[in-house]
């Protein structure tokens, strides 16, 4: 009898013993999660290898061909042609590339700015927060659109290269300019929540020094917010930068992105022509519901309190 | 350090005997041990909209190697803000505006926040009231155990984990070997504040500061975690400072009483006499009204006393002995002179008018009678149920 009490709270105990087994466990769980992740990998293999999904070039565009109705699996154009005759296909394989990688410089580098900031303003208010909270302002202010036109003359007639981060680098810095105040607000709030709490009081007396108490113990229970908003940031990356092709200043041709796709094939939808609109649009809902998915189920499978 | 201590204390750990009858031969008179910690004329300040406050008001105590000093007070008495002052960790609003705390002949309110940094964990530690929300939810308790540990004295993970896993076991946490790996939601509440003194023990403070350590407990769970702090400062003569509001607790483990009252000390002294004979009407008030079975037995039931109206808010502070208002045996003097800390007897302090005759419990010189006072005491806080009160006494 005793034994088998004794043996009940060991046994979860054991599993728990690892905690990376015990998050792949948690997430092996939700078939939600593997159908996720699944779909980011297809999408991955897609923006390393884009030769084994289609043949056509993105560039061969004959005029006659244009908005060509998709053809399904085996005709030239499985997923038609778009207003300029342009493979529908090619151009959203080839627009995987600097799609994602654009959403993830932008997001990544606005989160490390802006949890920087937030986290020293929140840390240490003071003349620190003043400077950092000030700067938010000016930048929330400023219209996205308006800042875009300027860094356009700026970088007018600048030959940026045609590497791969090259045809991203004047969306990254536009969007990255106005991206990163969410972040550091959200950010500082839950500073100022999390920075007065018993943990981080304890860890001082313990003679943590301030880096460490920002780093390790303030830090990881205020990223929780963030993480919340970066699936749809993602989203939000990737038509922005369909506006600032727009302007002339998106992912520089002749790369394609799915924003300038999705742009473009909106004028075509009341025009006999919707799958211009319909293919790259499929693509971005599935990368970000799978960003949201996978989102939720890290959160669950790395916060402790959660997993319990 | 550490070993050195121990040695001390395996060939003095016979001395400890003396804990539940103290003041004898231990510290009547001037104590000849050096202190290890020695809070002196310590005031601290609170800004606040209403303008300045003060917490702490002039507290003095002395630590010694080996000796539980236990605070006593109710809320906002300041004895937490006083030992968060001690450990440099007051919020921005509040400061020390005077005083000083000698840590072996370091003044530790004198330091920059750097040095003073450096004091703390390795020094003088402390051990909070709410181990819950004292330990990080994200991190593995064997983590925080050793986060010190590893930051400052460079431990590998493997020696890390291993000492994690000696913490554990000092503190008499069972299965420490898999606890180590688990995180504070998965420890009850006595557990976790078993990691939490743990924690505080990693680098062999000298003084250990306990924060209430108990108030968030089960009663049965409270005596066994006062048990091991006893256990553990006698083991390593470290000197413990056991913050708390509950006289239960102090008479059990402490040997030295600090009564704090209004953000100063109102009566010090050596435990086993303060009990058998307070000198300050406050302390006496206090353990009038712990409730006791004793009157079961002689089959008679009296109303507990209490103490009536309620502590001041620092802001508005009485003239005179801040006690005036709730004393039963305030006289005229009392609400225009602030009563200095006298000693009415060796190794007793007091900060009342007429400590002597509290402490010899007859009415105060100067007062004629003392006939109105227990009515005064039987204000509406009382519950109405009982039975007559045959006036407010105990004896």
């Amino acid at each position: 009898m005793s034994d088998a009490v004794n043996a009940a709270p060991t046994a979860p105990r054991v599993s728990a013993s690892n905690p990376l087994a015990e998050a792949w466990r948690t997430l092996r769980r939700r078939p939600d999660t593997v159908i996720a992740a699944a779909v980011l990998l297809f999408f991955a293999v897609m923006a390393a290898f884009p030769g084994l999904f289609t043949s056509t070039s993105p560039r061969t565009c004959p005029i006659r061909e244009a908005r060509t109705t998709p053809q399904g699996w085996g005709g030239d154009h499985p997923l038609g042609t778009d207003a300029l005759g342009c493979d529908v296909l090619a151009t959203l394989v080839h627009g995987v590339r600097p799609s994602l990688l654009l959403a993830v410089v932008v997001v990544g580098v606005s989160l490390l700015i802006g949890v920087t900031l937030g986290l020293l303003a929140g840390f240490y208010l003071g003349w620190v927060d003043y400077l950092v909270s000030r700067t938010v302002e000016v930048f929330l202010v400023i219209p996205l659109l308006l800042a875009a036109l300027l860094v356009l003359s700026l970088f007018k007639g600048v030959d940026l290269g045609a590497g791969t981060f090259n045809v991203i680098l004047l969306p990254a810095v536009v969007l990255i300019l106005f991206g990163w105040m969410p972040y550091a607000r959200y950010v500082r709030a839950s500073t100022l929540e999390a920075k007065n709490l018993d943990y981080v009081t304890a860890a001082r007396s313990l003679g943590a020094s301030d880096l460490r108490v920002m780093v390790r113990h303030v830090l990881p229970n205020a990223i929780g917010t963030v993480t919340a908003l970066l699936p749809t940031s993602v989203a939000g990356v990737i038509s922005a930068e369909a506006v600032l092709s727009f302007l002339g200043i998106g992912v520089r041709p002749p790369a394609t992105s799915w924003g300038i796709q999705i742009e473009q094939g909106s004028q075509w939808v009341l025009g006999g022509a919707p799958h211009i609109l319909l293919a790259p649009l499929a693509c971005l809902v599935a990368t970000v519901l799978a960003l949201v998915v996978l989102g939720d189920a890290l959160r669950d499978a790395l916060d402790p309190r959660l997993a319990a | 350090m550490s070993a050195a201590s121990r040695m001390r204390s395996a060939a003095e750990g016979e001395g400890r005997g003396t804990r539940h009858s103290p003041g004898a031969e231990r510290s009547e008179g001037e104590p000849k041990a050096q202190p290890l910690l020695e809070v002196t004329d310590l005031v601290v300040e609170f800004r606040t909209s209403d303008g300045v406050v003060r917490a702490v008001d002039g507290l003095s105590y002395r630590v010694e190697a080996g000796r539980t000093l236990a605070i006593v007070g109710e809320s906002g008495s300041g004895k937490s803000v006083s030992s968060l002052a001690v450990m440099g960790l007051l919020p921005p609003t509040a400061r020390v505006t005077r005083g000083s705390a000698q840590l072996a002949g370091t003044d530790l309110l004198a330091l920059r926040p750097r040095q003073h940094r450096a004091y703390r964990g390795e020094r003088v530690a402390m051990v909070f009231q709410d181990a819950l929300a004292a330990l990080n939810p994200v991190h593995t308790v064997g983590y925080q155990l050793t986060e010190a540990l590893r930051a400052r004295r460079g431990l590998s993970r493997a020696d890390a984990r291993t000492r994690a896993i000696e913490l554990l076991d000092l503190v008499k946490v069972p299965n420490a070997k898999a606890r180590v790996k688990e995180y504070p939601h998965q420890f009850s509440g006595g557990m976790r504040q078993r990691v939490m003194i743990a924690s505080a023990l990693a680098m062999d403070p000298e003084v250990l500061i306990a924060d209430e350590p108990t108030t968030a407990l089960d009663v049965t769970v409270q005596a066994q975690v006062l048990h091991l702090l006893a256990e553990i400062q006698a083991e390593r003569r470290m000197g413990l400072v056991l913050i708390t509001h509950d006289l239960g607790v102090v008479a059990g483990v402490a040997d030295d009483v600090t009564v704090m009252y209004a953000g100063s000390a109102v009566e010090q002294a050596p435990v086993g006499p303060i009990y058998a004979a307070p000198a300050h009407p406050y302390t006496r008030a206090l353990l009038r009204s712990i409730p006791s079975t004793a009157g079961a037995d002689r089959g008679t039931r009296r109303r507990l006393p209490v103490i009536p109206g309620r502590p001041p808010s620092p802001a508005a502070r009485p003239s005179g002995c801040p006690f005036h208002p709730r004393c039963d045996v305030a006289q005229d003097l009392c609400r225009t002179a602030v009563p200095p800390l006298t000693s009415p007897a060796p190794a007793r302090l007091s900060a009342c008018h007429f400590a002597a005759d509290v402490l010899a419990n007859r009415p105060p010189r100067a007062a004629e009678r003392r006939d109105d006072r227990p009515q005064a005491a039987e204000t509406p806080t009382t519950p109405p149920f009982d039975e007559q009160v045959p006036g407010g006494d105990h004896e």
